[in-house]
């Protein structure tokens, strides 16, 4: 059996042993999504990387322990970079504002206008969940973004699936909220 | 459909937002620098010659002296020979290539049976009249499921 098709627990046993393949494999299987949602929570790069680091150096360290009868590693990996992003940002709130700047190359396909206008589109809707509280911020990422299952997003979050189905649903509300185009008030239309 | 449809679809503005960072990768320097610390981490677990060589004595010394109670000639004490306790046939020889074990790492003897041609790997004596074809065997495995060491009981 090839390394890329062990589960999640034997890779960490076997990097624990010295394994640095195994260590690549675990890297490489996990290291994108603990990088976007950090991203997406903080709209900080540096934050996702510093979180994506940290993360990892636990499983090195020894500080990120897995039982599997608590749940999936996967599941644990996040728990532990949604705990890094909270703190990162709690302890510097400018990154809440620090969004726009972080954009992401375009794919190069369909012409300039309507490539601006996606970016346009794909901006205030980071801005949008950027602004979101927290708890409904991650729930968003986590649920919408990274496309996890409620019960896993349950389990990162310690909490029942039904807080996360409620949570979601206010998040999206909040959402569309926030993207909806402001009108004008009657009155000022009139004069 | 996953759970995530039973509420109501995902807004097209997040589709949208999610599609633009599903390229989304880190930078490949941390990929290498935790690498280089998984290395580091590595190279200062990995004991050093002069331990090693330690080791190697201990374990010639342990091999000798099981060698010399085992084949000296003359009559055996007859609680040696014909006692039906099992008595230990060595102390724990290290298992090569695992991280050593932590002063309070919790650990598990398991009991197993192997056959006794298993004890040439560890530099034991094989004396082609020693006894049935399989031994026992004390098995110390760390607290991540890695056996640790072994000592073989006859």
């Amino acid at each position: 059996m090839r390394l890329s098709e062990l589960a999640d627990e034997h890779l960490l046993t076997r990097l624990l042993a010295g394994d640095e393949e195994s260590f690549t494999v675990l890297f490489h299987r996990h290291q994108q999504r603990i990088f976007r949602f950090s991203l997406e929570m903080s709209g900080s790069s540096s934050i996702a990387e510093e979180v994506t680091q940290e993360v990892f150096l636990g499983i090195l360290n020894g500080d990120v322990r897995h039982d599997p009868e608590r749940g999936r590693l996967s599941s644990l990996l996040m728990g532990v970079a949604r705990n890094q992003v909270l703190r990162l940002i709690r302890k510097d709130s400018r990154y809440a504002e620090d969004l726009v700047g972080d954009e992401r190359p375009g794919n190069g396909a369909g012409d300039a206008l309507s490539e601006l206008t996606n970016r346009e589109l794909v901006e205030s809707v980071k801005r949008a969940v950027l602004s979101l509280p927290p708890n409904y911020r991650e729930v968003a990422a986590m649920c919408d973004l990274e496309e996890m299952d409620y019960a896993e997003a349950a389990e990162v979050l310690g909490c029942p699936i039904g807080t996360v189905r409620s949570r979601l649903h206010r998040a999206r509300a909040m959402l569309a909220d926030k993207l909806r185009p402001k009108t004008p008030s009657p009155s000022r239309s009139v004069a | 459909m996953t759970e995530n449809n039973e509420i109501e679809p995902i807004p097209t503005e997040l589709v949208s937002l999610r599609d633009s960072m599903r390229a989304v990768q880190p930078p490949a320097s941390i990929e290498q620098a935790l690498l280089r610390e998984f290395r580091s981490r590595q190279e200062a677990r990995r004991p050093s010659r002069g331990w090693r060589f330690g080791w190697a004595a201990v374990l010639a010394m342990a091999t000798l002296v099981v060698a010399v109670l085992v084949l000296r000639p003359g009559p055996q004490p007859p609680e040696a020979v014909e006692s039906a306790e099992q008595t230990l046939a060595t102390d724990y020889i290290p298992i090569g290539y695992g991280q050593p074990l932590y002063p309070e790492e919790f650990v598990q003897v398991v009991r197993i049976s192997v056959p006794r041609s298993e004890m040439v790997q560890f530099g034991l004596p094989l004396a082609p009249d020693a006894g049935p074809d399989r031994v026992m065997a004390d098995v110390v495995v760390g607290e991540d499921g890695i056996a640790r060491a072994i000592r073989f009981v006859e």
